[in-house]
């Protein structure tokens, strides 16, 4: 074998290495697209509990709610003695995995340091933060598709700050490295002295140091589209650049005299990992509790348990009490909610926030509603009109599959108005920013614009709602909106009749939506609007990639309207009665009102009929934003709710905009007459499922495996966030500092945040969201059900490994039973009848 | 009616005062209590321009304390110069209370803040109209100390324990530089009247042969509260802070060093060297700290340095004596630099948005003429207002416009979007933009100029400031070198970098989180799971 061929070998083998370290990253995306996602996702093979432990050593997270929250729920009785006498006899508890405790949490140089007071890590992080937010804000000189990597090893040698850090001789070394990023890591493995069997958790490590950054970067390597915009910064560059900073320093801090270069020194200081990087040693004082206050039985066994034990006894018992109340509140037989035939139907998104608007719509008036994946499962890349980029609406799960494209109802002179207007607006942007940036201008530029900002400030921080109303007044004359359609036009990527029918078919057939059309049907998409948030995208549609959910309403309506359509869902069996029109709508979660969109299109015999709707929707969006207001922090009482609740929407200072997905619990696939008329308080995604029109579960399977696994990953991110603040939230809103445009750092700089920011998961002290995995509930034939688990191995894996809940019935006359992680099924018996039966047999 | 002024000027003053008293004894986290001491602040800045116009209307009045008569020992000045400062001090403080109100709602440390930022206003409304120098002195104090305990008021926060450390840290020298002034005018000269050109000749006269010292320690004091030079490196720190720190920083502390060098320029201008020194110091921060703000990847970092290089344009313009060109900056560019922090949460690109570019592209030549006929019409404009060349300095900024309005048409033509009418509706913009700060500049000159130092025997010529617009252009000519472009934006990214970071995983042990915190627990001790602990 010759050296080229071992090189190319070693290469392979370090790509592979990379991606089994990286699993313990999750991806960051950009904050235009926001996503939320299981930072755990990649570690699912194992079970919840090995795999927090897993992470807590290695990414030093804490995966359990922190014991002062726990006896916070127990002193209000929110778990009682009864949830932790159900908890501990529940299945027993699993702990830790084999090997968990002999892995390698420490770097090389984060030994060295701890050993001799070096700083070396630290220096590390600092260059490579530096550097990272430079190339990804296009600050770095770059040769045309050359990668992070290549653009610093090119720019580096003129870094002063080197100089300091290194000395003379050591700039001299980085003018060595190779030319290749993968040769790069390798050098700078062996100059650390990593034996090959430690290389995947020093990389691991590595990457752990900083989590945005490694995150980002394994987006942009994994999960982002080839066509995503800005400069790329990949898993490999990102490596390369780390590692050779960290063997440069290395080299600098031994004297060149390579004595970290060796295996020996290596394992001469493994010892440190014993090192406390658990959650332990960041939690706060020991929770206070009155021993005595807890019964005998459940004192003796609870205080028996080690620490994780204990953790996952009283996380059970916490998500054993609201499974109870939930399943007891869901109605047991349909009671002939609906006899009368509705004035219409209305789709909404599985998001928790629809559901509110679901249950005040259907208590104003007639309506059947239904809930659905907020992209219409039509997973397109659609091109806005006047815009120079397309956005992919659907699930990340996803590739969009086809082109829409929104085009001028009529191509008269508003259109060309409109489109003068906005370049106009953009060409003034351009100006303002150019001449900021620009020699000798920006002296001038800022006194003599400060007198109007000056005003504007005052003007938009006091009267926040009028402001924004005259903006838009302002928009409005130079850019005036314009009629437009949605199409999709085979010719230009789009679909064609057949594929637009099987979508049809598909998407009908999934929510329940066969037969009994209403003569109008309204699909609403939803999206929120708030000002000046950086996380704005977060409280958008996940189904529509972190996008707001119109366009998709509007592409999925405008399909299901075509006659010739409809011709082809009659051959499928599927017949939709040309009185029947659909509308797309958008709910604006932060307001509580819904647009609805194309009215140039809909017959004028539906007018009536959508003008009733509109109103009926008005009412509906005021009862819940006043529903809503009494849980927003800052709303003054006894003063027009909805109109406080929508200022907040316009407002720059508002950093609680809306709850957003927060105390989200519960995933339920069940037809609308099991939840019809209850509460759930915007906790649960509602998805529609009529087990009758689907005999191979075919749509069940799709339910399970992709608009479930998206609440997991949006229940998964709430979890974290809210157990590990420190580690996993994006921390306080108030000191966010926008990077590059792709995310925050807290204060000057640093790592990138991720997760969700603090303002959305805590009320000031004050735990809002309740960090509960995800129950999910299904009305399905329990065989098909099994069946559907089975085939699919990312359901076993959520639901054998705890991350997922699971309670089912076959039918309204069935009653609830639970799915435990060895996949058997058990009765469901609330915590207190539990205790009944224990105390009567034992 | 003499009262009634004398009351509003000081309830503008002292109001703000009231309220931090308020938030200090109010019950935590009690919205009431922070809502009446945000009115508390809107009340201040009505009052303070209830005073600007009673002094337009009537002319200049002030109240006094304490002292032989004509010789008070504090007091209070309302003259076109001070109701100015006063009206954008008041007006700020309302702005960040306001917006604070609801930014900080969740902060449980909101009420440190509320009260450390009134403590911020009223200092800096004495510094602002404060009679004798002992009462400027004293409140350039505690204006700062105010300061460090609103960067400092959530330790929590990562870097934020540093960023206060190191603000104090330069604080403290340049209050000692101040301090140690004011020890020597009082010595020589008493507590002089700062408010009267005549008291300041006599007084000048008396420090004799001690100016140019008394002279040099007021610049030092001016540079480090305006972050200039080796002075500044407290600043890019302070971005730690929640959002509302920041815009009260720029917008009514940094511009401090320009407060001071205008009401105590008959002192400072005195000495040729202190304002040699000032005007080096400041002109090589302008053109430094602007090309380094080009350079940093991060929103707040950018306006820092935007700020720091706008903090030496004024401080340039100090010490070639273009007191009312200073004046203009300081007010102007404190209000755009406070609405870019309050909105530095916008800056996010969202999909689908951006429209698409206009297709025609302007040649060269093409640009370079609208550029240069850009600059012609503005300043056209500018000196057919009466007044605007009369004040000292007046035809440098006309230069300096002259090149804003240059980028301007510059960067307009690359992709001139629109028709005719939209190119038509352009250049009457620019034009009423050049209107209007001619105006600006012109009203306010006729109206404070008369309250403003006349330029020492020190001050350099205006003509100095060009040195700043070379300097720019060199370093942009040089980023288009290639052969220096690499090692310069290099050396540019490494500057502006933070000199150190906190990760989470180095995150002291024990410490408190507000959020997530201390909740008083029950009676007995005993961990739920912690091992090892019980």
């Amino acid at each position: 074998m010759n050296t080229t061929d071992e090189l190319l070998a070693a290469r392979t083998r370090l790509l592979v290495q990379v991606d089994e370290a990286a699993r313990l990253i999750a991806p960051l995306w950009p904050l235009s697209t926001v996503i939320a996602v299981n930072p755990l996702w990649d570690l699912r093979q194992m079970p919840f509990a090995e795999a927090v432990t897993y992470a807590s050593r290695v990414l030093g997270i804490c995966g359990y709610p922190s014991p002062s929250l726990f006896a916070e729920e127990y002193a209000s009785q929110r778990i009682t003695n009864d949830d932790l006498r159900a908890a501990l006899g529940d299945c027993p508890v699993t702990h830790g995995g084999k090997g968990i405790s002999d892995v390698v949490v420490l770097t090389a140089t984060e030994r060295h340091d701890l050993a001799h007071g070096t700083e070396i890590a630290a220096t590390t992080d600092r260059e490579v933060a530096k550097w990272s937010a430079a190339f990804l804000a296009g600050m770095v000189p770059t040769h045309a598709a050359s990668g992070f990597y290549t653009a610093w090893r090119a720019i580096i040698p003129s870094d002063p700050t080197l100089r300091r850090i290194l000395g003379k001789s050591g700039r001299g070394r980085l003018a060595e490295l190779p030319t290749q990023p993968e040769d790069a890591i390798l050098l700078g493995l062996d100059r650390l002295g990593v034996p090959e069997e430690d290389r995947v958790a020093e990389l691991a490590r590595q990457l752990a140091r900083m989590p945005g950054w490694a995150g980002h970067a394994k987006w942009r390597s994994r999960w982002a589209a080839p066509y995503q915009p800005g400069p790329a910064l990949h898993l490999v560059d990102y490596l390369a650049v780390r590692l050779s900073y960290e063997a440069a320093l290395s080299v600098a801090a031994t004297n060149g005299e390579g004595a970290m270069g060796s295996s020996a020194f290596y394992q001469h200081h493994r010892g440190l990992d014993e090192a406390p990087r658990s959650c332990e040693a960041r939690r706060l004082e020991p929770p206070r509790l009155d021993v005595e206050a807890f019964p005998a039985d459940v004192r003796e066994e609870l205080f028996a348990l080690s620490g994780a034990e204990a953790a996952q006894v009283w996380l059970r018992a916490y998500e054993g009490h609201y499974r109870d109340r939930l399943l007891d509140s869901l109605n047991t037989e349909v009671d002939g909610l609906s006899t009368q035939t509705p004035s219409a139907q209305a789709v909404f998104c599985i998001d928790v926030r629809s559901e509110g608007l679901r249950r005040h719509l259907e208590a104003v008036g007639p309506y059947e509603t239904f809930g659905f994946a907020g992209f219409f499962a039509l997973p397109i890349r659609h091109q806005p009109w006047g815009s120079t980029e397309a956005v992919d609406l659907c699930p990340v799960l996803l590739r969009p599959g086809s082109r829409t494209m929104e085009k001028p109802h009529n191509a008269d002179v508003t259109a060309s108005r409109h489109l003068r207007g906005r370049q106009v607006e953009a060409g003034a942007h351009m100006m303002f920013d150019t001449a900021k940036k620009a020699a000798v201008s920006p002296f001038i530029l800022a006194e003599a614009s400060g007198f109007l900002a000056g005003p504007i400030s005052a003007a938009k921080t006091f009267f926040p709602r009028s402001y924004a109303k005259l903006r838009s007044a302002l928009r409005a004359s130079l850019a005036p909106s314009v009629a437009t359609v949605i199409e999709t036009d085979p010719n230009d990527g789009g679909m064609s009749d057949e594929e637009q029918a099987l979508f049809a078919e598909t998407a009908l057939t999934t929510m329940g939506l066969t037969r009994d059309f209403a003569s109008l049907v309204l699909l609403c998409g939803h999206g929120s609007t708030t000002e000046n948030n950086p996380y704005a995208s977060a409280l958008d549609c996940g189904a529509c990639g972190g996008n707001r959910g119109g366009a998709s309403a509007r592409a999925a309506a405008w399909i299901l309207n075509r006659t010739r359509t409809r011709e082809l869902l009659a051959q499928r069996g599927i017949f939709i009665p040309g009185g029947t029109v659909f509308v797309a709508g958008e709910h604006d979660t932060a307001t509580d009102t819904v647009v609805i969109y194309d009215l140039h299109l809909v017959p004028p015999s539906h007018h009536d009929g959508i003008a009733v709707l509109a109103a009926d929707l008005e009412r509906a969006g005021a009862a819940l934003a006043k529903e809503r207001a009494r849980l927003l922090p800052g709303v003054k009482k006894g003063r027009n709710a909805v109109a406080q609740v929508a200022a907040r929407s316009t407002d720059w200072a508002q950093v609680q905009p809306e709850w957003g997905l927060a105390r989200n619990a519960a995933f339920i696939v069940a037809p609308r007459s099991v939840t019809a008329g209850v509460d759930l308080e915007g906790r649960c995604f509602l998805h529609s499922y009529d087990a009758s029109v689907d005999p191979d579960g075919v749509a069940l399977e799709t339910i399970l495996t992709a608009p479930m696994v998206v609440a997991h990953w949006i229940n998964a991110q709430y979890y974290f966030s809210t157990v590990d603040p420190e580690v996993l939230s994006a921390g306080d809103k108030t000191v966010h500092n926008i990077v590059a445009g792709v995310g925050v750092v807290a204060g000057a700089g640093g790592d990138l945040k991720v997760g969700l920011p603090l303002q959305s998961l805590f009320e000031s002290g004050r735990t809002y969201h309740e960090p509960l995995r995800l129950l999910t509930v299904v009305q399905a034939p329990q065989i098909r059900l099994d069946a559907v688990i089975n085939r699919n191995p990312v359901l076993r894996e959520l639901f054998d490994g705890q991350w997922v809940h699971l309670a089912a019935r076959d039918d309204e006359h069935d009653t609830w039973k639970i799915r435990r992680s060895d996949g058997s099924w058990v009765q469901w018996r609330p915590a207190a009848t539990y205790t009944e039966e224990v105390s009567t047999h034992g | 009616m003499d009262v009634f002024t004398q009351w509003l000027l000081g309830a503008a003053v002292l109001m703000p005062i009231v309220g931090s008293a308020i938030a200090v004894v109010g019950a935590k986290g009690s919205n009431r209590r922070r809502r009446i001491v945000t009115e508390l602040g809107w009340m201040s800045a009505l009052f303070a321009f209830g005073t600007a116009v009673a002094v337009a209307l009537r002319g200049s009045f002030g109240i006094t304390l304490g002292g032989a008569h004509g010789h008070p020992f504090l007091g209070l000045w309302a003259d076109p110069l001070t109701v100015t400062l006063l009206v954008l001090i008041c007006g700020v403080g309302a702005v960040v209370q306001s917006y604070g109100l609801r930014y900080l709602q969740a902060d449980p440390k909101a009420e440190r803040f509320f009260a450390a930022a009134n403590v911020v206003v009223t200092a800096m409304a004495v510094v602002s109209t404060s009679i004798t120098v002992a009462g400027l002195v004293a409140a350039w104090v505690v204006a700062g100390i105010g300061f460090v305990v609103v960067v400092g008021a959530r330790p929590d926060l990562p870097g934020v324990r540093t960023s206060a450390r190191r603000t104090l840290g330069m604080f403290v020298l340049g209050d000692a530089a101040l301090v140690g002034a004011a020890v020597i005018i009082w010595l020589r000269a008493g507590n002089v009247d700062v408010v009267s050109a005549h008291a300041l000749r006599l007084a000048a006269g008396a420090i004799g042969g001690l100016s140019g010292a008394v002279a040099l320690l007021i610049v030092v004091a001016a540079l480090s509260r305006s972050a200039q030079g080796p002075f500044g490196r407290w600043l890019p720190g302070t971005v730690s802070a929640p959002t509302p720190a920041s815009a009260l920083l720029h917008a009514g502390v940094v511009n401090g060093g320009g407060i001071l060098l205008i009401r105590l320029g008959a002192l400072a201008g005195d000495s040729m060297f202190a304002m040699v020194v000032a005007f080096t110091v400041a002109a090589g921060t302008a053109i430094v700290a602007t090309a380094l703000m080009t350079r940093r990847p991060d929103v707040k970092g950018a306006l820092v340095f935007s700020t720091m290089g706008q903090m030496g344009f004024m401080i340039a313009e100090c010490a070639v004596g273009a007191y009312l060109a200073a004046l203009v900056h300081l007010v102007g560019h404190g209000m755009y630099k406070a609405t870019l922090f309050f909105g530095s949460g916008s800056q996010v690109p969202r999909l689908g948005e951006e429209p698409i570019a206009p297709a025609r592209v302007g040649s060269t030549l093409v640009r370079l003429l609208a550029a240069g006929a850009t600059a012609v019409a503005a300043v056209g404009v500018m000196t057919a207002i009466p007044g605007v060349l009369e004040h000292r300095g007046g035809a440098v900024l006309l230069v300096f416009t002259a090149a804003t309005a240059a980028a301007a048409g510059w960067a307009w033509w690359a992709r001139r979007p629109g028709s005719v009418g939209v190119a038509a509706a352009w250049v009457a913009s620019m034009l009423a933009a050049g209107a209007l700060y001619g105006l600006v500049l012109g009203g306010l000159g006729d109206w404070i100029g008369p309250a403003l130092p006349i330029a020492g025997i020190g001050t350099l010529s205006p003509w100095w400031l060009l040195t700043m617009g070379a300097g720019g252009l060199a370093i942009a000519g040089l980023l288009r070198v290639s052969s220096i472009r690499q090692r310069l934006v290099a050396s540019l990214i490494a500057a502006g970098a933070p000199p150190a970071i906190t990760g989470p995983q180095r995150s002291t042990p024990g410490s408190v989180d507000p959020w997530v915190g201390s909740r008083g627990g029950t009676v007995q001790t005993t961990a739920i799971w912690t091992e090892g602990v019980a």
